[in-house]
């Protein structure tokens, strides 16, 4: 019983796993914020 | 070649078939004849021998190994524990050898040469080690029994009351061996042989009108002398009957029924399978004929168990054993088992000491093979190695090795189905199968299953999946630089995507803030975030510090696909000096502390069954001479 439910949660986070490894998420990432759109002119870092 | 001679008593002929022999009995009027060389000397009359109902005669034929032997001649002998006999044989190749025969175990063993002499009869311990010809021993049994009476050809001269002291000797390969002090005190008689099977000989021309080994016989009913009580023994080879009215212990073996041991006090028990119970149990017809009640002191307080003795319809033993509703089937083994260390080895695993107790007779109720008493002694060892456990029992005159097998009651109770049902286990017995052993097992390879996926997963990612480098670009920050700094323009496809801007510096305790504008090119959109990233160390008081770092990840999550570029502005000291920065931009891909963490929530679930599992192993070490010590019990 136990080591089925072992295998059903253990699935569950393994696919999670897959998923979050293949997006590139990870729950230490500092993630920028701060954004907005169209304040900044499509000119203005044009080198 | 056998040769004929004729009793100088009555003339009857009397044959010598063995060359061995040197003595025979006439069968005719008894008389002890002794060859010497051509001569016959009569020795006198040679005792009767006494009934004992062996299916074995003279003349009967069996096969050995593939050798046909004859039974020629018989020794009967008596010791404490009741008779047996020693048939000589002759083997169809000239050789000579003996079948032992003794409470339904049957030995055959052939006279051996001796390499070395082995001490002398009285200096022998039993259990001790013993190497004879090259063979580990171990000394099972001592005793000096007393010869009955002899029949047929005999290799040695034997009489009514001659004593015989013997030492029994097993291996761990169920080889026998017995030392025979009967001639010599100092040098032995050595024969080595091996436990058989009665079935397994192929026998010829057995005694007519003796049923073999059975069960169930006539019984034969007497009443007991001590309380009156009627009593009956219903099995062949019962030396022993304890009444269940008053608790005398009684010869059986006699026919005039003499009591062993007078009606003692204790209160009588009654058994939880009742004597002459029958049943199935693992494919084998069983029997109750005995009940003992055994018991132990630990720290001042009596510990009862229950042993009931059960026959086979071929008269082998096998015995049930019960405490506190936890059953065992035990059979005595007919080898020896060596320890080291506090251990035995056996059926390919360890089995640990548990326990070192005096076990004692408390009350015994039916038939027993040998002469059972109350407040009988014996020092016990028991191993244990679930779900077997080995009980090495010792007298001063006998080892024996038990092997014990746990059985859920359940079992029991399917065999024998008793009236009463059987009471259900309480606690954990020395030799429980270790009910979270299995499951724990199970959830360890499946564990492993799910650490190899998951590392698989992550490892196939790195090399294969969509993360990796979109472009390195270094740049150097000086103080008086008030321009941003604008990257190449780079192009990110589908949806959501996730890309990680990484600082190498080589800041030296020194800092820099760091404001990194990401810039869709396409739509203006831009995400901004501010980072700084400081370094500092020095040696302090003799040793070196440091805080800081001079690299940073920083993520920008859910960009939309298009062409983007990353403006970089800095702020420093002045008069700081310039910093180089190799910067770093790489689509997202996988976390080594992601795969950390999987790892660590499906690694708990093993630690939780591995818990579960020693707490039962802490219960059932705790009634042992080893149990367990936790942080708990230390508080305790």
């Amino acid at each position: 019983m136990f080591s089925r439910f072992y295998f059903l949660v253990g699935a569950i986070a393994l696919s999670l796993f897959g998923y979050s490894q293949y997006k590139g998420y990870g729950l230490f990432d500092d993630t920028a914020t701060n954004h907005s759109r169209g304040s900044v002119s499509r000119g203005t870092f044009h080198k | 070649m056998a040769r004929t001679a004729t009793c100088p008593s009555c003339g009857a002929p009397v044959e010598f078939k063995s060359v061995a022999s040197v003595l025979a009995v006439c069968d005719f009027c008894r008389s002890t004849l002794i060859r010497r060389g051509e001569d016959i000397e009569n020795l006198g009359r040679m005792a009767e021998l006494l009934e004992d109902k062996s299916p074995l005669q003279r003349g009967a034929e069996g096969r050995w190994r593939g050798r046909r032997f004859g039974l020629v001649g018989r020794i009967q002998l008596r010791y404490e524990q009741g008779l047996w006999n020693e048939w000589h044989l002759l083997f169809d190749d000239g050789g000579s050898g003996w079948l032992s025969e003794a409470a339904g175990e049957y030995v055959i063993s052939e006279p051996k040469a001796l390499g070395s002499t082995p001490p002398a009869f009285g200096q022998l311990q039993v259990g001790d080690s013993l190497r004879l010809n090259g063979r580990a021993f171990s000394i099972t049994n001592l005793l000096t029994a007393e010869c009955v009476a002899g029949e047929g050809e005999l290799p040695f001269k034997v009489g009514a009351g001659y004593p015989a002291p013997v030492a029994d000797l097993r291996d761990a390969q169920s080889r026998f061996a017995t030392l025979d002090y009967s001639d010599d005190p100092e040098k032995p008689l050595f024969f080595l042989g091996e436990s058989v099977d009665f079935k397994d000989l192929a026998w010829a021309n057995l005694r007519q009108g003796v049923p073999l080994p059975q069960a169930t016989v006539k019984a034969r009913a007497f009443d007991c002398p001590s309380c009156g009580a009627p009593l009956q023994v219903a099995h062949e080879g019962i030396q022993t009957v304890g009444c269940g009215s008053c608790g005398a212990v009684l010869d059986a073996a006699d026919e005039r029924v003499k009591v062993l041991q007078d009606a003692h006090q204790r209160k009588m028990v009654a058994p939880l399978l009742p004597l002459g119970s029958k049943g199935r149990l693992r494919d084998q017809d069983l029997e109750v004929v005995g009940f003992m009640r055994r018991r132990m002191k630990a720290d001042g307080v009596d510990y009862y168990w229950n042993e009931y003795l059960l026959l086979d319809p071929e008269n082998r033993q096998v015995w049930l054993t019960e405490y506190d509703g936890h059953w065992n089937v035990a059979r005595v083994l007919n080898r020896a088992v060596k320890a080291v260390g506090g251990m035995i080895y056996e059926e390919g695993r360890e089995h640990k000491h548990f326990q070192t107790y005096r076990a004692f007779v408390h009350y015994v109720v039916g038939e027993f093979p040998w002469r059972v008493k109350v407040d009988e002694e014996a020092n016990v060892d028991d191993f244990v190695g679930p779900p077997t456990l080995y009980s090495k029992e010792r007298t001063p005159g006998e080892v024996t090795w038990t092997r014990c097998e746990y059985l859920d009651h359940q079992e029991v109770q399917a065999a024998f189905r008793p009236a009463t049902p059987l009471p259900r286990p309480r606690g954990v017995y020395a030799n429980q199968p270790n009910p979270y052993e299995e499951r724990h097992q199970r959830v360890c390879r499946r564990f492993w299953q799910f650490g190899a996926l998951a590392l698989a997963i992550h490892f196939l990612l790195l090399i294969f999946g969509p993360g990796g480098k979109v472009l390195t670009q270094p740049m150097v920050f000086t103080p008086d630089d008030d321009e941003p700094k604008l990257t190449s323009e780079f192009v990110l496809d589908g949806k959501a995507n996730r890309i990680e801007l990484s600082h190498g510096t080589n800041l030296d305790n020194s800092w820099v803030a760091v404001n990194a504008t990401l810039v869709n090119q396409d739509t203006g959109e831009n995400w901004q975030a501010a980072r700084e990233l400081s370094y500092y160390s020095g040696v302090d008081g003799g040793e070196s510090w440091s805080e800081g770092s001079r690299s940073d990840d920083l993520v920008f999550a859910n960009l939309p696909p298009g062409r983007y570029l990353l403006a970089i502005e800095s702020d420093m000291d002045d008069g700081s000096k310039p910093v180089t920065d190799q910067l770093r931009i790489s689509r997202a891909g996988p976390r080594w502390s992601s795969l950390v963490l999987v790892l660590l929530f499906l690694v708990s679930f093993p630690i939780f069954t591995r818990i579960r599992r020693g707490a039962f192993e802490i219960k059932r070490w705790a009634e042992s001479d080893h149990p367990i010590v936790t942080s708990g019990s230390d508080d305790d």
